[in-house]
């Protein structure tokens, strides 16, 4: 049987990795792909314990599946709106990097 | 069913514990189904090369075996001993396995088709679901396709593609929501069960976006803007040559048919028919005779119209179809609460009802606002056309 | 070992390898690949819980619209920023560091927990229960009508944000 404990650390896993991607990458598209990586891995971990619940209590747990589509949601409102940002910023810049845009430094 | 009944107490003869089974006899299911369904597809080739040569006034392949029917077959083993060529500057991964991604996202399909009355692949709980989501990895293989093969008409073709595939998704998802409405559940054995009325009654203009949406998302005439010769060579297959390209060949012509058997699983009742429920068997040959008949008429557009325009494209689907799909899905939300108590003829009545009106208003709206073409005539003068009759032309050789 | 533990152990070693690719591939446009393959091996650790529904719009949401945006932005960006250059800025140290010792400490904490290495049993409910359940709790007032409602507004928003910010607004 596979117990909670593996989807614990897997989804620990792939959030550091998304982590590690988000503090190290330079070019914000890369950045963006980390994110929705850590996404994952928050959403693995919610749909294993609403699994978890849903065996403790015998009655189908709704608010785990809820906050999982709304993570979802979240992802795909933050992927629309990072890169209509990305694409913006390149447009101005003519850059990609995460370090040089810099427009509202004084 | 009896057979894998009896595979499963073999397996278990041997001492493979029950789940390990279950395993194996999925493994074995789904390879048999994707063979069969890719030898069919010979078949499917053969039949669609035929009618589209007899509609464009042709005999079609008729030179392999009675009325060409092994064309296929010698244009398999042809394929199958050609050399394959790899262009150079290609992007190897993604180009060796965007074939194989594209012809298993249209096999995938068949996992959740309802045979008969016993026999189905997975009664998956979120089928409709499921349909949409393998389109979307189709659209993965098609962008690495086009990726891959370091060339810019096959990248705009594969951008083309996946646009369109991504546009028509959501009609043709409105309208699936439509269907899960009125069956009361996402299994596709479940909306079959639903059917004691074919959805195409209930849902005239539901089948109608549908089949539309289908077509474009299959990428045929008049859809096939990402195949358009004139104006991108040959689409994104364009630097594969020898088994890929007829992967993506077969990929092509098998999901034309698995999406007529999808439309008929969803508006005409699937395997249902007289006598089915008692022979399994009869199930299935009501299925595969209802897919022909979309099938064929799919193929009967294909050879009839001309290509649209991208921009004509997206003007159909975001202007048209979009708006009518939501129109659609909010009319029989509304329609099926309110007639909720009263029998099913009357809600019956009420939904065919809804569905004509909704589409003799798009349609006078769409009249009403249709920008008419200039005809301009160039040359007045009558000209002789060329008849075997026309004394002007008679050609005394015979011409 | 049972089948559900080979199934599980197969698709999480697929799905960490991809998001190491992820993050350390210097391609972007093989990144992005990468990450359509740990997309698809969480959609089925998905199924593995028994969460069917969220497994299909994972692959749906995720690899249908989220990937393929990311692939076009890609390819609209690529020319800038070219392969050779390194991708990395130079924390990367730093940042190895910092992430193991977070891993220690967050599997430290959890272990002691004592439903920690609670196994998952598989589900009875394969039908339509869980989709319902959802359904309901999603569209009823003593449930989740208000999130959900809010997510819609979210996503109107980002819809109209995206398309003002990306919009060519003339030459300056």
């Amino acid at each position: 049987m596979v117990s909670l404990s593996w989807y614990l650390i897997l989804a620990a896993v792939i959030f550091l990795i998304g982590v590690y991607g988000v503090i190290v990458r330079k070019n914000s598209i890369a950045i963006l792909m980390s994110v929705e990586l850590m996404l994952n891995a928050v959403n693995i971990n919610i749909l294993a314990f609403w699994h978890y619940n849903t065996q403790l209590n015998g009655v189908i747990d709704v608010s785990g599946m809820v906050f999982a589509a709304i993570v979802i949601i979240a992802a795909a409102a933050e992927a629309a709106v990072g890169f209509a940002l990305i694409i913006s910023v390149f447009r101005r810049k003519n850059s990609v990097v995460a370090a040089e845009m810099n427009i509202l430094k004084g | 069913m009896t057979i894998s009944k009896w595979l499963g107490g073999l397996l278990s003869n041997w001492g493979v514990n029950d789940s390990w089974s279950t395993f194996i006899l999925y493994l074995i299911g789904s390879a048999v189904l994707g063979t069969v369904a890719l030898l069919f597809t010979l078949l499917f080739i053969w039949a669609e090369r035929k009618i589209i040569g007899r509609l464009q006034d042709r005999y079609g392949p008729n030179r392999v075996g009675p009325w060409g029917i092994f064309q296929s077959v010698a244009d398999m083993v042809k394929i199958f001993i050609k050399e394959h060529i790899i262009p150079s500057g290609v992007d190897p991964g993604p180009y060796h396995l965007a074939p194989i991604i594209v012809v298993a996202s249209v096999l995938m399909v068949l996992a959740i088709v309802p045979l008969s009355t016993t026999l189905l692949g997975s009664d998956l709980n979120v089928a409709v679901l499921f349909l949409l989501a393998v389109g979307g990895l189709g659209e993965v293989g098609i962008i690495m396709a086009g990726w891959g093969s370091n060339n810019k008409y096959a990248l705009l073709s594969a951008f083309r593609a996946s646009a369109q595939m991504i546009s028509y998704e959501i009609p043709m998802a409105i309208v699936l929501l439509t269907i899960v409405i009125l069956s009361g559940s996402m299994s596709m054995n479940d909306i079959v069960l639903a059917q004691d009325i074919p959805f195409i009654i209930l849902l005239p203009l539901g089948a109608l976006i549908f089949f539309i949406a289908s077509i474009a998302e299959n990428g045929r005439a008049p859809f096939d803007l990402a195949e358009a010769e004139s104006e991108l060579v040959a689409g994104f297959n364009i630097e594969y040559s020898g088994l890929k390209f007829g992967m993506f060949y077969v990929a092509d012509f098998l999901r034309a048919f698995i999406s007529a058997v999808i439309f008929s699983t969803l508006f005409l009742g699937g395997w249902r028919g007289p006598g089915a429920e008692s022979i399994p068997a009869l199930g299935i040959v009501y299925l595969i005779i209802k897919s022909l008949l979309v099938w064929f008429l799919g193929v009967w557009i294909r050879g009839s119209l001309p290509r649209y325009r991208i921009d004509q494209m997206m003007k159909i689907n975001w202007k048209f179809l979009t708006p009518l799909a939501i129109l659609l899905l909010v009319v029989v939300m509304l329609a099926g609460k309110l007639v909720e108590s009263a029998g099913s003829t009357i809600q019956a009545f009420t939904l065919i009802g809804l569905n004509l009106i909704l589409l003799a208003i798009s349609m006078w709206i769409l009249r009403k606002n249709e920008t008419r073409v200039e005809i301009i005539e160039v040359g007045s003068r009558d000209r002789p056309v060329a008849r075997p009759d026309n004394i002007l032309t008679k050609n005394p050789r015979g011409g | 070992m049972s089948v559900q533990q080979v199934i599980f152990i197969s698709f999480a070693l697929l799905t960490v390898f991809s998001a190491i690719m992820v993050v350390s591939l210097r391609n972007l446009f093989h990144a992005a690949l990468w990450l359509v393959l740990a997309l698809l091996g969480i959609a089925s650790l998905f199924a593995l819980l028994g969460a069917s529904f969220f497994a299909a719009v994972q692959i749906l949401v995720y690899i249908g619209a989220i990937a393929i945006l990311l692939i076009f932005a890609v390819m609209l960006t690529r020319n800038i920023m070219s392969d050779e250059v390194t991708q990395t800025n130079r924390a990367w140290g730093l940042a190895v560091l910092l992430v193991s010792v977070i891993f220690f400490i967050i599997i430290g904490q959890i272990s002691s927990w004592s439903g920690f290495s609670q196994p998952l049993s598989e589900f009875t409910y394969t039908g339509q229960e869980t989709i319902l359940a959802l359904g309901k709790g999603f569209v009823s007032p003593s449930g989740f009508a208000l999130p959900f409602e809010t997510a819609s507004v979210l996503l109107l928003a980002a819809l109209l944000g995206g398309v003002y910010i990306a919009m060519d607004k003339g030459k300056e």
